[in-house]
């Protein structure tokens, strides 16, 4: 989170929204924000609605959830899906950039 | 195991309130931007 919060800018030079979504409930999140000061949208999901919906991986033997990313351009397809098997399991921002900056030129591309 | 969603499919489409309670979709990006969507084991 501190890695994304940290390129930021560089997600919104991508014309892209960084969203999190997790279990924890509204005032987890509005706590957590607030402490880190975070720009993304925050959505809390104590139902679980949306991260089963994603498939995101529940491990009862390595202490909860899975990190999971997936990225949609801008025709709502996703172009990008990583399922983390581990919690350090988590891509470099620089992969996903790259791959951002490449569905921009796509797009602009069939223009 | 749960589904997972596959690569160059519709994005299936949600609908939540963030943290503040406004609602906000998916959808609500189509057309104008990309969506990098982050699905955290928790906050520490």
């Amino acid at each position: 989170m501190a890695q994304l919060r940290q390129d930021y800018d560089k997600f919104t030079a991508q014309d892209t929204e960084v969203i999190v979504v997790g279990p924890e409930g509204a005032s987890a999140f509005a706590d957590y924000w607030q402490k880190n000061d975070l720009p993304f949208v925050g959505l809390p999901d104590p139902s679980h609605s949306v991260l089963k919906l994603y498939g995101q991986e529940v491990s009862l033997f390595k202490l909860g959830r899975q990190p999971a990313q997936v990225s949609m351009d801008k025709n709502g397809q996703v172009r990008f899906v990583h399922y983390g098997h581990d919690p350090s399991d988590i891509p470099a921002n620089e992969e996903i950039l790259e791959l951002l900056k490449i569905m921009n030129e796509e797009l602009n591309a069939n223009y | 195991m749960s589904k997972r969603v596959e690569l160059n499919q519709p994005a299936p489409d949600f609908t939540l309130a963030d943290f503040k309670g406004n609602e906000v979709s998916l959808s609500d990006f189509r057309g104008k931007k990309n969506v990098l969507l982050v699905f955290n084991r928790g906050f520490f």
